[in-house]
């Protein structure tokens, strides 16, 4: 059956190369449009060409119907000729003039009869088969095998005509041959490698019209998915955070293709998000940088003014520096150290949270967070003139959280109210359904209020801390988010403002 | 503070020369013998020479400044070691007492504490259970007895829970990690994770703490482990 697979071989070139890109490094035997083909083709030609076979078997049955032995002498048929012989002048049997008649008309003109004498010669013919006898002794019904045998012998019935050999008193006295009229073609019996030449005319159509509908039918079907692919490889188009996305796709169908299709979308939707998110980030962190390089070199500023007037006081002046004042100078420097410590330490804190560190949980007893931020911050409040209280109710439940920091951000909120209070700070934990409230509680003159909401955050109007770009209450909120908490803030009614930070007791593992 | 504190001998590994010529001078100034050493090669020639105590810093220019403490600790070694670490890595100083480090400072330190810390370090046993009776405050721990109390009151223990106890007020003020509490209390056999630590700390905890919420005896070091709290 190697003609079943020709259909195949035109479809290949159904995903033009030049059309689509990806899809042009799908070796041939690998893509869907040509795998369709071939199933499609082979299925239909099988289809078609097993409806030709059994067409033909069936006209085969007919002719076999009429076996020799069923056209015995004993026949109906058989007797009706027996009897109606005649001796010719050659002494030889033939059918009778009216025999001739009958058979003529019975038979019709589509069919034809050639009577051979004992001997196999042809002694007379009927009207259409005359022809063929005309030709000569080669009559060419014989000189096919299949077709005529010379000795008509029961071993080789021949195909497409029926025979009767007829004996009286046991006496063979001739062969009656009636040929069937389809069987008269020009190339009837002419083979081609083997193959009977019907067959394979009948194997080309099939073959023919088997490959050009599966090429058309899988053009048909494959043509949305190309389109797809090429829809999707439009090369993109970025214009600074904008980014424009190859899409959004035709769903139309309602098949597995416009699943792809919709399938594609949604994805096409998620890199949106991301790239608007990874774009805003961007914006955040650039606008980060700037105020930070900015509270950098405010206390290095005031750092290198302090040293070089320690220096001209030392060198240049004359008169002797008091020990209170250089006390002074270095207590100044220190301030500035440490502002540039708490910025680089919540520097390191945000890039890690940003590189998505993974929290580092552990249990983590309220009183005892508390109770070290407060030990910790101590020195600072003290220096500030604050008073640093605590205020922890006992038997708080223990939170599964990263103390490290959860520490960090109390101590940023507590250094946040040391510098507003006015003479005391309270730290302060308390018990909120499911979670637990850190609080910070300062008495100082609370925060800017709009709308009647208060802005924690630092806004260009309102710069609650005129040295720092608020780096430290992003940390807070940062590792708040990070516990699946929230950073919050109001007023207090006696004056003062209260942060607080809310994190959940049970902790989901990040 | 013991009056050999003169005697003592630091090696200070730092590669940074500034810090370097700082802590070599407070250090002098406090009383110690100082050598410094600037790289991981330059640092494995002096500690052969009699060292009691190593200042050390991680990053080296030729080397993880953990694997000369590993390979001290592997030949044998107790010497004391403090760790010099950046603030914003607490998996740092985890690895770094693991591999057997006694103590880190947090850069940028305070030279005080650095040097109360070496004065403490010097002090300590270093990580053995003592027999004597042991008292903090009100609570004490008899190790012969096998009894622990609170003034009058005596406290119900499991036998981990006073083992635990018993490891860690024999040496106060030192922060140890989970792993080195599993190995030391439960044994290098024992094959547990570190919430094993963290809930017998909790049942610890829960019955010598007045409030267990805020627990003054056994404090954690955040993202490191615990450590008994030192008489102050």
């Amino acid at each position: 059956m190697t003609s079943g697979q020709q259909p195949a071989k035109p479809t290949s070139p159904e995903l033009a190369p030049a059309q689509v890109r990806k899809a042009s490094r799908v070796p041939l035997t690998r893509r869907i449009s040509v795998r369709l083909a071939l199933v499609l083709g082979l299925s239909m030609f099988s289809l078609m060409f097993l409806t030709s076979i059994l067409v033909n078997f069936a006209d085969i049955a007919d002719i076999e119907q009429s076996d020799p032995s069923t056209l015995s002498a004993s026949t109906p048929f058989a007797r009706y000729l027996t009897d109606n012989l005649t001796l010719n002048k050659n002494r030889q049997y033939e059918p009778t003039d009216n025999a001739k008649v009958v058979l003529e008309t019975f038979l019709g003109i589509a069919e034809t009869y050639v009577w051979l004498d004992p001997d196999d010669r042809v002694l007379m013919t009927g009207t259409a088969a005359r022809r063929y006898v005309e030709l000569g002794d080669d009559w060419p019904l014989c000189s096919s095998a299949a077709y005529c045998s010379v000795d008509l012998g029961p071993s080789a019935p021949p195909a497409g005509s029926t025979w009767t050999r007829l004996a009286i008193e046991g006496r063979h006295i001739g062969t009656f041959v009636l040929i069937f009229f389809e069987l008269r073609d020009a190339n009837v019996g002419s083979k081609f490698w083997g193959i009977p030449v019907d067959i394979m005319l009948r194997l080309l159509a099939a073959s023919l019209i088997a490959g050009l509908t599966s090429v058309l039918l899988v053009n048909f079907v494959t043509r949305r998915l190309s389109q797809l692919a090429t829809d999707a490889t439009v090369p993109l188009r970025s214009q600074a955070e904008l980014v424009d996305l190859p899409g959004p796709f035709d769903v139309s169908g309602g098949d597995e293709i416009s699943l792809l299709a919709i399938a594609l979308n949604t994805m096409r939707g998620r890199i949106e998000e991301l790239v608007a998110s990874l774009a805003e980030r961007d914006r955040q962190r650039r606008d980060w940088i700037a105020q930070v390089s900015h509270d950098l070199r405010t206390p290095l500023t005031a750092l290198s003014a302090c040293l070089e007037r320690a220096r001209d006081r030392l060198i240049v002046t004359e008169q002797p520096i008091s020990r209170e004042a250089v006390l002074e100078m270095i207590n100044a420097a220190r301030h500035d150290r440490q502002r540039m410590q708490m910025l680089v330490e919540d520097l390191f804190e945000l890039a890690r949270l940003d590189a998505n560190d993974t929290l580092n949980l552990e249990p983590v007893p309220p009183g005892e967070l508390i109770r070290q931020t407060t030990k910790g911050m101590g020195a600072m409040a003290n220096e500030s003139g604050i008073e640093l209280k605590s205020d922890v109710g006992p038997g708080l439940p223990t939170v599964r959280a990263d103390g490290r920091r959860l520490m960090r951000a109390l101590e940023n909120l507590t250094r946040n109210a040391i510098h507003f209070a006015n003479s005391e700070v309270i730290l302060s934990a308390q018990l909120d359904g499911e979670h637990i409230k850190l609080l910070v509680l300062d008495d100082g003159p609370g925060f800017p209020e709009k709308d009647g909401k208060v802005l924690l955050e630092l806004t260009e109007s309102h710069p609650r801390r005129p040295d720092s770009a608020g780096l430290g209450l992003v940390v807070v909120r940062r590792v708040a988010d990070a516990h699946g908490g929230e950073l919050g803030g109001e007023n207090r009614e006696q004056g003062g403002a209260c942060v607080w930070v809310r994190i959940p007791i049970n902790q989901k593992n990040k | 503070m013991n009056a050999s504190t003169e005697s003592r001998k630091i090696l200070l590994v730092e590669d940074d020369e500034r810090i370097r010529l700082e802590v070599l001078d407070s250090l002098q100034a406090a009383g110690f013998t100082v050598s410094v050493a600037a790289t991981l090669a330059e640092s494995q020639e002096k500690v052969q020479s009699d060292m009691d105590l190593i200042l050390l810093d991680l990053g080296l220019p030729d080397g993880d400044g953990l694997d000369l403490c590993r390979s001290l600790r592997a030949s044998g070694s107790d010497i004391p070691i403090i760790l010099l670490t950046a603030r914003d890595a607490p998996e740092q100083r985890v690895r770094g007492l693991d591999v057997g480090a006694d103590d880190y400072v947090v850069k940028p330190f305070h030279m005080p504490e650095l040097v109360a810390r070496i004065r403490g370090l010097f002090r300590r046993s270093g990580g053995k259970s003592s027999t004597g009776m042991l008292r903090t405050d009100s609570l004490w721990l008899d190790p012969q007895a096998r009894t622990v109390g609170r003034d009058e009151q005596r406290l119900e223990l499991k036998p981990r829970e006073f083992d635990l106890l018993h490891f860690m007020m024999s040496n106060p003020g030192r922060a140890w990690t989970r792993d080195q509490l599993i190995e030391r209390v439960w044994g290098k056999s024992f094959d547990g994770d570190a919430r094993t630590v963290d809930l017998h700390i909790a049942r610890l905890r829960s019955k010598i703490e007045k409030d267990p919420s805020d627990p003054r005896y056994v404090e954690t070091v955040w993202g490191v482990g615990y450590r008994f709290q030192e008489e102050s």
